[in-house]
């Protein structure tokens, strides 16, 4: 009966919960966490004593207070789903306690290493906020299309900024994860996870385990697709290739409109960004907004 | 105290349930679920524009992103550790970072030679589709003989130009430029002697560029002179810092087609076939009165400027016959 389920669930057949679940928005994306230096080790006991007792009260009424602020102020958008080549679930709430605060955030995206005629890869990065991970029972995962990837050791990088007795900084964990085999020009869906460590680690999943990593989801993110980038020499059919130039943005007005006139100039490919991204001058939390 | 008093008071599961709702009543005090209407902490930027998370941004090394004011480790500068941290280009190999010590650098933070930073995020190419980026990096050495000279000469020499006839150079500080700011700096007087041979031997199509807080478009060039076979040189500098540097002569220089240095902006570069591409500034705002600053430029904005251009591919000018006149103004 539950194989069942979960094949009606996957398609989105016979669910009214699911189509309800694509009405309802996206809650507002997380912030910038606010740091506290001197109580951080106790801020992070706090919350991972939360991640260990995963539903409380609290989160409940938390959860439908941010249903009524999500759907009064965010415009659904009717498109959303329609184009996407391999369809994925969207979640069926908005996040809410644990799954809101180790939300991935920064997800952007870059081009591999690997590019020849069959096969291209793309980098996706996230960072997730240090009071979520504990090493040895958390991971980083990417799950493209039906395939999950999680991060290897040497995918996952963090930094230590402190200058001095009165001013620290601890960055978030950067996770970068190289999706190799990607076939070129082919629209796939990703989403970022943050998982619970499970022994031995799997590399891919099959349809039915989809249970299984639901249970090990402690947080995700929206749901977003990207188009492989074409092999040397393959154009795109009956369409042109788009660049968009930057440069000197920092986190201005102006930088912010000038971003949003790129939401909304359709059909870009790529994005060439030349230099002085954000800057911060060393003002780390100035990063961490960009 | 009033908690302490009230949980201690409880035994078992119930004050766990109570430390359980403080701790959620923390969080949701630290979290407003609309950023944008409820500005308690600012929201980042990649979060709130959904390009980031399906478009792959492609980044060069500028001096903002050294992040060297203050980083001083045992008088030396450790550099470029958010820049190596928060992104991941198509390396060639993992970064080489050391200390730099402080005698690169002017008292303002910002570089006046070469920095000990190679490969990583620093430089490196990809390839998409019909197009073969290279991206330098301004900071690291490109002199003869370095290892990110080496580097470029071999890749260049290794462009396969009938899969990929369009060549894109992307680095922080332009080769030409028609500005007063950073005019005489070495990273553009030595890029100019350096790498613009390179550029113009193995015909690059466009040299992108920053730094430069405002925008430029030269004609097809080479040393100094409009040639129709030697590469656009673009600034597009104005994405949002500033929008004010003044000219650094009255009347433009023969190679240089648009320049402007009031407006904000981005340029797309659209590529239809093998010989033909667009190139078209998009304008995205203005100075606001007085935010301009010591050089507010506002009065001089040209609202009727408009840069939107067809190029064609300079590898096939000569055997096309066409000449500069080909190109179709709007």
């Amino acid at each position: 009966m539950a194989a069942i389920q979960s094949w009606f669930s996957l398609y989105g057949i016979g669910s009214s919960q699911v189509t309800q679940a694509q009405k309802v928005p996206r809650s507002g994306p997380p912030c910038t966490r606010r740091r506290a230096n001197n109580h951080e080790t106790k801020h992070h006991n706090l919350i991972r004593t939360m991640i260990r007792r995963r539903t409380t009260l609290a989160s409940t009424l938390i959860q439908l207070a941010s249903c009524v602020v999500a759907s009064s102020h965010v415009a659904p958008s009717p498109n959303h789903n329609v184009q996407r080549e391999v369809v994925m679930q969207p979640e069926d709430r908005p996040p809410v306690g644990t799954a809101q605060l180790c939300r991935p955030r920064h997800v952007h995206l870059s081009i591999g290493r690997s590019q020849n005629t069959t096969h291209s890869s793309m980098t996706v990065s996230f960072s997730i906020s240090p009071a979520c991970i504990d090493e040895t029972s958390t991971v980083g995962a990417v799950r493209v299309g039906d395939v999950l990837i999680e991060g290897n050791p040497n995918d996952v990088i963090s930094y230590n900024a402190s200058r001095s007795d009165h001013n620290h900084y601890y960055s978030d964990l950067y996770y970068h994860i190289e999706i190799d085999d990607l076939q070129p020009g082919r629209k796939y869906s990703y989403q970022c996870l943050l998982l619970q460590k499970e022994e031995p680690s799997i590399q891919q999943y099959l349809r039915q385990d989809r249970e299984v990593l639901n249970e090990r989801i402690i947080s995700r993110s929206d749901i977003s697709t990207f188009h492989a980038p074409p092999a040397p020499g393959q154009w795109p059919q009956d369409r042109s290739i788009k660049f968009a130039v930057m440069g000197d943005l920092a986190t201005k007005p102006h930088s912010r409109e000038t971003i949003g006139h790129l939401d909304h100039d359709k059909g870009i490919d790529c994005i060439l960004l030349a230099g002085d991204i954000s800057y911060a001058n060393n003002h780390h939390h100035i990063w961490d907004e960009w | 105290m009033q908690t302490i008093i009230t949980t201690s008071g409880m035994s078992g599961e119930y004050s766990y349930l109570m430390i359980d709702i403080l701790i959620d009543a923390y969080i949701f005090s630290h979290l407003p679920f609309n950023c944008n209407k409820f500005c308690l902490c600012r929201m980042d930027m990649m979060s709130a524009h959904d390009f980031f998370s399906s478009t792959p941004v492609q980044i060069a090394l500028g001096n903002h992103d050294l992040d060297t004011v203050h980083q001083v480790i045992d008088g030396s500068l450790e550099i470029g550790l958010a820049y190596e941290s928060r992104f991941r280009m198509a390396q060639i190999q993992p970064p080489v970072r050391e200390l730099a010590s402080l005698n690169l650098f002017r008292r303002n933070g910002q570089p006046n030679d070469f920095l000990p930073y190679e490969f990583g995020n620093a430089y490196y190419s990809f390839t998409f589709g019909p197009s073969k980026h290279f991206v330098l990096s301004s900071y690291s050495s490109f002199r003869e003989g370095s290892l990110q000279y080496e580097w470029l000469l071999s890749e260049l020499q290794s462009v396969d130009r009938s899969a990929t006839p369009w060549l894109i150079v992307m680095l922080h500080c332009p080769l030409y430029t028609t500005f007063q700011t950073h005019h005489k700096e070495m990273f553009t007087t030595e890029a100019q002697a350096i790498l613009e041979p390179l550029f113009v031997e193995y015909t690059v199509n466009f040299v992108v560029a920053g730094h430069i807080h405002a925008y430029m478009r030269t004609h097809p060039m080479a040393f100094s002179r409009r040639d129709p076979r030697g590469p656009v040189h673009i600034i597009q500098g104005n994405g949002g810092r500033q929008a004010n540097d003044l000219y650094y002569s009255d009347a433009a220089e023969e190679w240089v087609d648009v320049r402007d240095h009031s407006m904000y902006g981005y340029g797309t570069l659209e590529l239809f076939n093998n010989t033909h591409a667009m190139w078209k500034w998009v304008k995205t705002g203005f100075n606001a009165e007085g935010e301009g600053g010591i050089h507010d430029q506002r009065f001089d904005a040209d609202l009727n400027l408009h840069d939107e251009i067809w190029i064609t591919n300079q590898l096939y000018v000569e055997e096309m016959g066409v000449n500069e006149n080909v190109e179709l103004d709007f």
